[in-house]
């Protein structure tokens, strides 16, 4: 069978099972609800105190803070000892590098195949003199696909062009895990080719949902309050290695993780490499109960 | 709802501090309703807003048909629960965590399963004073961080 028809076929078998298995998770989820009216289940609390008393699983943080017992998530954010400052904050995600491996496999991988599928796709259409609108069809989606994964490497490279300009940024701040109303030392260097302009020193606030709205899960992530570090003096802002003090205002909410909720904390480093391209970084931290 | 059951519950306070105890009672007037399967009470925080609920009792009682503690409800019922110091009450912008006290009643009648559900809430801060803790006003440069798929 030639390339471009048994392609057809198995795209669209591919596609009948995933359209089939969407079609069986919604109605396994509406027998669930029928089953549900009919027959008595545990209640949710039920089970929850269970686990509070050993017999079954919690929130599965190992690390929380000593206060933060019966069931509370209070996260404790690992730090590393610093050269100024007592403690060295870590990157709130994956480094740029890491991204932009990751992506680029992806981006490969995927349209490897797809080209391969197109190439033969051309191959046909020109031997043949007719066109495979069918073929074509199916193979559309897949393209697409492609297409948005050599965009997300494209921008993945700029961010990592961007880090590695800025070279590493550290954040070393005095006291941790912080908490409502104390005040810190905080400290902020940076060793690499091209210096930041613009700095931007703030204490964040974030709020992260895994919105379970739709079809699909999707994670939301909202900057809540921020609260600068410093007073940038020029419009170029202070410079580097940057030091400043920063007193936490009464009245915040602690760190708070559960499953699908999150309240996060993070020192935000933001400005300018090259005179233009934005920066920005955040470093993760605690706040503690007060 | 078949002849759903008139539940009561009511906390002597609702504004507390970490580490205080939540106080209160409920009452079933009548009794539970013919085929009460079970009656729980519990104290818990859980979560609201777009995402998927989280949930956490920090104390669970029930009493059940099945292992004959229904026969020995107290009604009405007064309890104490010990907070824990975290989390606090909040409300904010997509996160939101709510204390509540929540009697629940499950019976069955003609072969279907029916459950009543009172939830009390109160507010636990470190002041104290009802008023969950907030993000503060939104300023015009925040914004939505993005979203990504998981």
């Amino acid at each position: 069978m030639n390339g471009p028809v048994w392609l057809a076929v198995v795209a669209l078998a591919s596609l009948a099972v995933v359209g089939f298995l969407l079609l069986m998770g919604k109605l396994l989820k509406f027998l669930r609800g029928v089953r549900d009216r009919r027959m008595i289940r545990p209640a949710p609390e039920s089970y929850l105190r269970a686990a509070v008393d050993g017999a079954g699983e919690g929130p599965d943080d190992p690390e929380r803070l000593p206060d933060g017992s019966d069931g509370s998530v209070v996260p404790l954010v690992e730090t590393r000892p610093g050269k100024v400052l007592a403690h060295a904050l870590k990157r709130d995600e994956l480094s740029p590098g890491c991204q932009l491996g990751f992506i680029l496999g992806m981006a490969a991988f995927w349209n490897v195949i797809v080209g391969s599928f197109l190439f033969q796709l051309w191959q046909q259409w020109n031997a043949a003199a007719a066109a495979h609108w069918l073929a074509a069809l199916i193979l559309a989606p897949f393209v697409v696909i492609g297409l948005r994964l050599i965009l997300a490497a494209v921008a993945a490279l700029v961010r990592w062009i961007i880090d590695r300009s800025a070279g590493r940024v550290a954040v070393e701040i005095s006291v941790h895990p912080l908490r409502p109303g104390v005040t810190a030392q905080v400290y902020v260097a940076q060793t690499g080719p091209a210096p930041l302009v613009g700095l931007i020193v703030e204490l964040v606030c974030i709020e992260e949902v895994t919105d379970t709205a739709g079809m699909r899960e999707a994670l939301v992530r909202e900057t809540v309050a921020s609260y600068p570090i410093g007073d940038p003096a020029t419009n170029d802002g202070p410079a580097l290695p940057f030091s400043a003090t920063v007193t936490v205002p009464t009245g915040v909410m602690h760190s708070f993780t559960a499953p699908n909720n999150a309240i996060s904390w993070a020192i935000r480093v933001r400005g300018r490499v090259h005179g233009q391209i934005p920066y920005c970084e955040d470093f993760s931290l605690t706040m503690a109960p007060e | 709802m078949a002849d759903e059951p008139e539940l009561r519950l009511e906390l002597i306070r609702t504004a507390l501090r970490p580490g205080d105890t939540v106080a209160g009672a409920f009452v079933i007037p009548g009794g539970p309703p013919p085929g009460t399967r079970s009656v729980e009470f519990s104290a818990l925080w859980r979560t609201s807003g777009q995402a998927g609920e989280d949930l956490w009792a920090i104390d669970y009682r029930a009493w059940r048909s099945d292992d004959g503690s229904l026969a020995g409800l107290p009604n009405p019922y007064s309890f104490t629960v010990p907070l824990p110091k975290v989390p606090w009450s909040y409300d904010g912008r997509l996160v939101k965590i709510h204390w509540v006290a929540r009697l629940r009643v499950r019976w069955v009648r003609d072969g279907r399963a029916y459950e009543a559900l009172r939830d009390c809430e109160f507010v636990l801060t470190p002041e104290g004073d009802g008023i969950p803790r907030r993000p503060p006003t939104p300023r015009r440069e925040d914004h939505r961080d993005g979203e990504f798929g998981a």
